[in-house]
C-alpha cells in the first residue's frame, strides 16, 4: 500500500513516454485546444472506463460520470458539463451509459423491494431513479434480469430528460446533435446500443 | 452528417475489437470483474477530453472510481459530487481521493474573465472566482497570462481539496478509520505529466475550526 501512488507515478510517466515516442506531437497538439465530437455521460463505477471500453485516444471522449449515470434536470453539475460540451465545444454525439450490475441501480432496487436509501446525499441523488423503479413491472424476474431492466429503463429515463435540457434544445434548433442510450455488459465487455437515439428531426 | 455517424460507429466497432482482444487474453477477465468491484482510488477530475484518468495513469477496468466535471470542482451542496464521494468512501472503502485538475483548463480560463457565460456555466464558474478571491495578491502579481492561469489551475486544485476535508464524510473516515488520504495534482497537458500539489490526510488540521465536526 506505500507503493499505489508512487506506483500511480511511475505508471504515468510510463505512459506519457511511450506516448511521446510513438508521436513525438501528440502532446504539443494536445495542449492548443480540444475537440471532441463526444461527450459521454457514464456511470463512475471503475468497471467503465470511456476510453479504455472503447480504444480512444486524449481529446476524444468529454466526460462525466456520476453515480448511475443519472441526467437530473436541477442538477447544476451535469447541465454545466452538457451546456460547455454542447454549445462551447460542438460535440455532435451524447452518449447516456448504464451498465449492467450497477451499484446503484441495485440500491434502488432493494428499495423498491421493501428495503430503504442510505440516508445522506446518496440516498438524495438515487430518490428518482428509485421512483421510476417502483414503477416497473419486474414481477417475477430473477434479480440479474429485474437489474438489467431498472438499468435499460433509466438509460430511457435520462435520455428523455437530457433532450429536454435547454443547451440540446437549442442546438437542435441550429445544427444536428444525435443522443444516444447504450448499456454497457460488464460480463462481456460488450457497449450494447438500445436503439433509442434521438435527433433534431427524430 | 456522413462523417458525424462514422465516428459513433467507430466507437461501437472499437469497444467490439477492444472486447474481444480481451478475452483472447484472457478468457475470464470480464467475468471476474462483473463480481465486484474493489478500486483503491476515487479520481475527481475535469470533463476535459484530453484528460482520461485511466489513460494517463495507464490503469485497468476495476482500479478507479471516477467523477469528472468542469474544471474538478467540489461543491459543497452540489448532491452529484457529494453522492459519488460517499459512495467511495463508505461503501468502496477508497484509500486515496485525488483531485486532479490540469494546465490550460477551460473552466479556469473563463472564469478568469468579466464574459457572461449565462446560467449555468455563471454559476459554475463563480466557485473558480471565489478560490481567484482567497489568492489574489499572489495571483494579480503574475503579469504573464498562462503563467496566471497555471498558477490559479494548482491553487483551484489546493482549494477543492480542503473542500474536501471540510465534508463530514471525509471527517467521518478520517476519524474513524484514518483514511482516505486526499491528494491535489495538476496534470500537463504538454507533457503528459502529472504534477503533484498538496496533499491531506486524518493528521492534517482543517483550514479553520469552525470546519470541524467533532461529535461524528
Amino acid at each position: 500500500m506505500a507503493g499505489i501512488i508512487p506506483n500511480l507515478f511511475l505508471s504515468n510517466a510510463a505512459w506519457a513516454a511511450a506516448v511521446g515516442s510513438a508521436d513525438p506531437d501528440f502532446f504539443k497538439q494536445s495542449a492548443q485546444g480540444q475537440s471532441p465530437r463526444i461527450l459521454w455521460l457514464g456511470c463512475s463505477d471503475s468497471r467503465v472506463p470511456e476510453s479504455v471500453i472503447t480504444a480512444s485516444r486524449p481529446g476524444d471522449i468529454f466526460t462525466h460520470r456520476n453515480i448511475a449515470n443519472q441526467v437530473h434536470p436541477d442538477d447544476d453539475n451535469v447541465i454545466s458539463v452538457i451546456t460547455f460540451a454542447v454549445a462551447a465545444l460542438g460535440v455532435e454525439h451524447i452518449l447516456v451509459v448504464g451498465h449492467t450490475a450497477c451499484g446503484g441501480a441495485m440500491a434502488c432496487l432493494d428499495a423498491a423491494r421493501g428495503g430503504e436509501l442510505p440516508p445522506g446525499p446518496l440516498g438524495r441523488w438515487l430518490t428518482p431513479l428509485a421512483n421510476l423503479t417502483r414503477t416497473l413491472d419486474l414481477e417475477g424476474l430473477p434479480y440479474p434480469e429485474a437489474l438489467t431492466k431498472v438499468v435499460e429503463a433509466s438509460v430511457v429515463a435520462q435520455v428523455k430528460s437530457l433532450v429536454e435540457t435547454e443547451p440540446v434544445q437549442t442546438a437542435w434548433k441550429k445544427r444536428d446533435l444525435w443522443v444516444h442510450g447504450l448499456v454497457y455488459e460488464l460480463e462481456t465487455g460488450h457497449l450494447r446500443d438500445l436503439g433509442i437515439t434521438r435527433g433534431p428531426r427524430a | 452528417m456522413a462523417n458525424t455517424v462514422k465516428t459513433y460507429e467507430k466507437l461501437l466497432a472499437e469497444n467490439s475489437i477492444w472486447a474481444a482482444n480481451k478475452v483472447k487474453e484472457d478468457p475470464n477477465y470480464f467475468k471476474h470483474l462483473a463480481e465486484l468491484q474493489t478500486p483503491e482510488f476515487l479520481w475527481i477530475g475535469c470533463s476535459d477530453s484530453r484528460v482520461p484518468a485511466n489513460e494517463i495513469t495507464n490503469t485497468q477496468p476495476g482500479e478507479i472510481f471516477v467523477h469528472r466535471n468542469v474544471a474538478n470542482l467540489v461543491i459543497h451542496t452540489d448532491v452529484n459530487l457529494l453522492s459519488v464521494l460517499e459512495y467511495a468512501v463508505e461503501y468502496l472503502k477508497v484509500k486515496h481521493v485525488i483531485v486532479c485538475g490540469h494546465y490550460g483548463c477551460g473552466g479556469i480560463k473563463s472564469a478568469m474573465t468579466n464574459h457572461d457565460y449565462k446560467q449555468v456555466l455563471n454559476m459554475w464558474l463563480r466557485n473558480i472566482k471565489d478560490v481567484y478571491r482567497v489568492h489574489k495578491t499572489e495571483l494579480d502579481a503574475i503579469t504573464d497570462q498562462e503563467k496566471k492561469e497555471d498558477r490559479l489551475c494548482e491553487l483551484n486544485v489546493k482549494e477543492q481539496v480542503l473542500h474536501l476535508a471540510k465534508t463530514s464524510i471525509i471527517q467521518r473516515a478520517w476519524k474513524h478509520e484514518q483514511r482516505p488520504q486526499l491528494h491535489g495534482w495538476v496534470y500537463g497537458l504538454k507533457d503528459g505529466l502529472i504534477k503533484p500539489v498538496f496533499e491531506m490526510d486524518s493528521n492534517s488540521p482543517q483550514e479553520d475550526p469552525i470546519y470541524n465536526y467533532t461529535d461524528l
